[in-house]
């Protein structure tokens, strides 16, 4: 992966060159390719990984296909339970959409790089994105509240003994892949 | 071992953070402390919010309004803990109201020292860092098992104990 590349990441642009090289040099990278599974569903997962470049997805794969929970874009990471508990199982696969790069934000990346200023722009870039992470989700809550709200009341006003939409479980589990 | 060192050590030890512990006593030592009698009111839910607290002494309950627009105590939160990082991290009002129901002492980060402690390339600023970035894991992680619970069992409080969970308001 070129130092370019990760300066493409807005919390790191401001980086000088020479300390995204040495982020490089500590962190490995890894090229995926279309379609490359980056994290099995169900494997145990000990490092959490930076999207630098490409597109991902967290889905749920299945014999009818695959139902996709959420989308990884640019900047954003995978696997950010190992962060706080150094491994992580996943309820999900990340697969690549397109052709994609990653950093893997080992352990080592880390101790590596201590009292560097690339190491303080990643962990801010971390607690930016971890926080868009939790405001996302807990839009996706609002949205299938509001949803279910308007669904109930559409029923009501059509004098409908049952709803015929999704039950709030129902569409919180589609939102989420969980089963019900 | 002084209490301030005790509530570092377990603070770091519920993260799962091997930050050293005598470097978070440093945050620690640096920030105003308060000391907050039972019944004061840290916080209100909706208000506008610039500051974030590390509780190191007694215990806060947390009230919320749920989806049905109740106000409802959703956790009691004993020392140590962080309390109110998130609407720090992303300038949103704050999301629940504290009360303190035991005397308690907070350290306070004000939102001038939390740039500070982000851009700090000392021990100090790492362990802050640290800390916070295993805080907001755990929490996307307690988020996801009370999504579990609120799928199984849909209810206005259910779903926002997701929310509570989330932005850190948790036992």
């Amino acid at each position: 992966m070129k130092p370019s590349t990760l300066q493409g990441l807005s919390s790191l642009q401001s980086l000088p060159k020479h300390e995204l090289v040495e982020l490089l040099q500590y962190g490995e990278s890894r090229a995926l390719d279309l379609n490359e599974v980056l994290i099995p569903l169900g494997s145990k997962v000990q490092t959490a990984y930076l999207l630098a470049q490409g597109g991902l997805v967290a889905e749920l794969p299945s014999n009818l296909g695959s139902h996709v929970v959420g989308k990884i874009w640019p900047g954003e990471v995978a696997g950010e339970g190992a962060l706080s508990h150094g491994y992580w199982t996943s309820s999900v696969q990340v697969r690549a959409v397109v052709p994609s790069k990653v950093l893997l934000l080992t352990p080592e990346l880390f101790a590596k790089t201590r009292g560097t200023r690339a190491h303080a722009a990643l962990q801010g870039h971390l607690i930016g994105v971890l926080a868009k992470r939790i405001q996302g989700t807990n839009l996706q809550l609002r949205k299938a509240w509001l949803e279910q709200e308007a669904a109930e009341t559409k029923a009501h006003q059509a004098s409908s003994a049952k709803i015929e939409s999704l039950t709030l479980g129902e569409r919180l589990a589609q939102l989420f892949g969980v089963t019900p | 071992m002084t209490p301030l060192y005790q509530a570092a050590r377990k603070l770091l030890d519920v993260h799962g953070t091997d930050v050293e512990v005598a470097h978070l006593v440093g945050v620690l030592e640096s920030l105003p402390r308060h000391t907050l009698n039972t019944n004061q009111r840290l916080c209100t839910e909706r208000e506008p919010s610039a500051d974030m607290w590390i509780l190191t002494a007694g215990c806060v309950s947390v009230i919320k309004r749920d989806y049905a627009g109740t106000d409802q105590e959703m956790a009691r939160i004993q020392a140590p803990a962080l309390l109110g990082h998130m609407a720090l991290v992303t300038g949103k009002p704050r999301s629940a109201t504290c009360d303190v129901v035991e005397p308690s002492i907070v350290h306070l980060v004000t939102q001038e020292r939390f740039v500070f402690l982000l851009e700090d390339l000392s021990p100090q600023g790492d362990a802050f860092r640290r800390l916070l970035i295993s805080s907001m894991s755990a929490q996307l992680d307690s988020g996801n098992r009370a999504i579990q619970r609120a799928i199984s069992e849909p209810s206005a409080r259910n779903m926002s104990l997701v929310e509570s969970n989330l932005h850190g308001w948790n036992e």
